[in-house]
């Protein structure tokens, strides 16, 4: 059975799709009614003051909501309300605009953004092309640096398998030569008269046999294919 | 339970076909899943995306027809991601489709317990497929693993090595007709990549014909439904032993030859009547489409197989069945040759033509036309067989290809073949 979202998880969801991750989330130690999901971008941080259905009954819910708003102004850089949808028309929308309050509306099905919050610009602009001009060219220089060490580091690593390769060639030569020599070796100890003819058998590489065929789908019973795959190396 | 032991419990298939998506584990036994290779681009405004509750960009699989809005909506939204086996480097949208089924495929059979350290996939892709395709495949598998750890190795191989390999057959030449290209691939312990010779047709081409016939017996109105069209051809359409004497036939004994058509759950019943001899047109057309029969219907509008140009690969638009297949052989050593000839394999939904046993002689089946056509071009030796549930053999071969292939053989690019360690 599909469970039923909880305002804050709808709350949580709809600011995700914008960028926001959840910081932190649960009852508002300095209010009487509200819970509070704290969103974050990275940058910015946003709080939504979530009221809930059985809040409303109370009087002093809607007081004490836009009054603890607007003192949670100077902590964070944007502030919003979150009401169920059938309370959405106690609240007027121009004077929560006005106010730079954002206004969400939720129901069993999701969560709807119906006033976007004001949200607070922390640096100047002036101040942040700055940073942004000297990040980009510590940035470029490290990326041109970087780049130098990555080509000599190739062709370093192209030197070394070149001369890996080689040694591995001659590796292999000197093997056989002595496992020739060694024979001839063998042969003139044991004389002409005792000198047998080895039968050279190909290695066998069993392919392993399935434990229990019987289970085992048809096209994989008997396949020629199993064995010739599994000598891949 | 060592490394080999637990590869061969967990290898899971992949096979990524034009119009269908095969897929599961060795555990599935003989059939894998089947959904169509398409994903929906939802609109999460919709009432349906919020009834549901979805978070998704993409949906795809089994979900995807509870999903769908009016017509136009479908055409914007609707992806299928693949062209003639292949999603152009580009195509982000196309890539996220493929993403989400590849996604949907391992997470619906990832078991939950802790011993589980990630499957042993093997995917299927056409043979003519570029190498920014398998490069992107990877990528998406390692993206996956990311969130959970899904796949623990990785490997591709082409579609016609999975065909040769649930055939259990080494040596061999695969020819795989799917809806839009026809791919031929000698095969000898390895695919001969070299040898490959594609044609820019395949079951698609004959439903263009059926639309075209038709059109002119009368069901103009019926002839836009491409699903209508596609089950006509199944049900009407004909293979002939020779196309000029077949016609000569039917127009002597229409009755033989006339069907009625009834489309199921519908009222439509479908009759060519007079236009009957048409049928073996249709399987004609998937054989050889430069016959002089077809010009006039060229002449008519109705689009000719064109030779184009795929990444790397030359499609070949009009060039004969029989003729691509010894083209193909050609390229092989001359000592290789007759074995190729010995044992060729159609495999896929384009070589399923019946032949009913009343037109015996005049109608046959997909493997008898080519040996016929082979025959026709100097061919005498060939072993012509249709592989037995065409449609799952790719997976088949895939999971037989994970079971077999040892864990320590490492992907190499330059023989394209090995185990990517993912995780």
């Amino acid at each position: 059975m599909r469970r039923r979202i909880s305002p804050e998880d709808a709350v949580s969801a709809l600011y995700e799709e914008e960028g926001f991750y959840e910081v932190e989330r649960g009852g508002d130690p300095e209010s009487l009614y509200i819970s509070r999901v704290i969103l974050s971008d990275g940058k910015r941080e946003l709080v939504v003051s979530v009221l809930d259905e059985d809040s409303f009954t109370s009087r002093g819910a809607i007081q004490d909501i836009l009054l603890h708003a607007e003192r949670l102004k100077a902590k964070f850089d944007g502030v919003c309300i979150a009401v169920p949808r059938k309370y959405a028309k106690a609240f007027d929308e121009g004077v929560m605009a006005f106010h730079g309050f954002g206004l969400v509306i939720y129901d069993n099905i999701g969560a709807e953004e119906v006033i976007p919050p004001r949200i607070r610009e922390k640096r100047t602009g002036c101040e942040e092309k700055r940073e942004v001009e000297r990040v980009a060219r510590v940035e470029s220089q490290e990326v041109v640096k970087l780049r130098g060490e990555l080509s000599r580091l190739l062709r370093v690593l192209e030197e070394v398998e070149a001369r890996l390769d080689r040694l591995e060639r001659e590796q292999r030569s000197l093997i056989s030569r002595l496992s020739r020599a060694e024979a001839e070796l063998a042969e003139l100890k044991m004389g002409p008269a005792r000198t047998r003819t080895y039968e050279e058998k190909p290695v066998e590489v069993k392919a392993e046999t399935p434990k229990s065929s019987g289970n085992l789908p048809s096209y994989l019973k008997d396949n020629p294919w199993i064995d010739i795959l599994s000598r891949r190396e | 339970m060592s490394g080999e032991e637990y590869k061969r419990e967990h290898v899971f298939g992949l096979d990524y076909g034009t119009s269908d998506f095969k897929f599961g584990p060795i555990t599935l036994g003989e059939v894998p899943e089947v959904v169509e290779n398409r994903g929906y681009f939802v609109d999460k405004s919709s009432l349906m995306a919020r009834i549901m509750g979805v978070s998704r960009e993409v949906v795809v699989g089994k979900d995807v027809p509870r999903f769908l809005e009016s017509r136009e909506e479908l055409a914007e939204r609707m992806v299928y991601p693949m062209r003639n086996g292949i999603v152009e480097k580009d195509d982000e949208r196309a890539w996220r489709v493929i993403e989400e089924l590849t996604r949907y495929a391992l997470e619906a059979f990832a078991p939950g317990d802790e011993e589980f350290r990630g499957f042993y996939a093997v995917a299927g892709l056409s043979i003519v497929s570029p190498r920014y395709m398998y490069e992107k495949l990877f990528e998406i598998f390692r993206g996956m693993n990311r969130e959970r750890i899904l796949v623990k190795a990785a490997t591709i191989i082409p579609q016609p090595l999975a065909v040769a390999i649930a055939q259990k057959t080494p040596t061999c030449t695969v020819v795989e007709s799917g809806h839009g290209n026809t791919q031929i691939c000698p095969i000898s312990m390895y695919p001969i990549r070299n040898a490959v010779i594609a044609l820019n047709r395949g079951g698609g081409a004959a439903n263009a014909l059926t639309m075209e016939i038709l059109k002119d017996a009368g069901y103009g109105d019926l002839a836009k439904e491409e699903s209508l069209v596609r089950l006509v051809k199944e049900r009407l359409g004909l293979i002939p032993r020779d196309l000029d004497e077949a016609i000569r036939y039917a127009k002597e004994n229409p009755e033989k030859v006339r069907i009625k058509v009834r489309i199921p759950g519908t009222r439509i019943v479908i009759d060519l009547g007079e236009l009957s001899w048409a049928r073996f047109l249709i399987g004609e057309y998937a054989f050889n489409p430069a016959h002089e029969i077809f010009q006039s219907y060229f002449a008519r509008g109705m689009p000719k197989p064109s030779d184009i140009r795929l990444g790397d690969t030359y499609f070949y638009g009009m060039m004969d069945m029989a003729e691509a297949i010894i083209s193909a052989i050609e390229k092989c050593s001359i000592e290789l040759q007759p074995h190729l000839y010995s044992k060729i394999l159609l495999s896929g939904g384009n070589f399923g033509w019946s032949a009913p046993s009343e037109l015996e002689g005049v109608a046959i089946t997909a493997d008898q036309k080519i040996k016929i056509m082979l025959i026709e071009k100097g061919i005498e030796n060939s072993e012509v067989v249709v592989v037995g549930d065409p449609k799952y053999s790719v997976w088949r071969g895939c999971i037989v290809y994970g079971y077999a292939v040892p864990v320590d053989y490492e992907w190499r690019w330059e023989r394209m073949e090995g185990w990517m360690s993912l995780a």
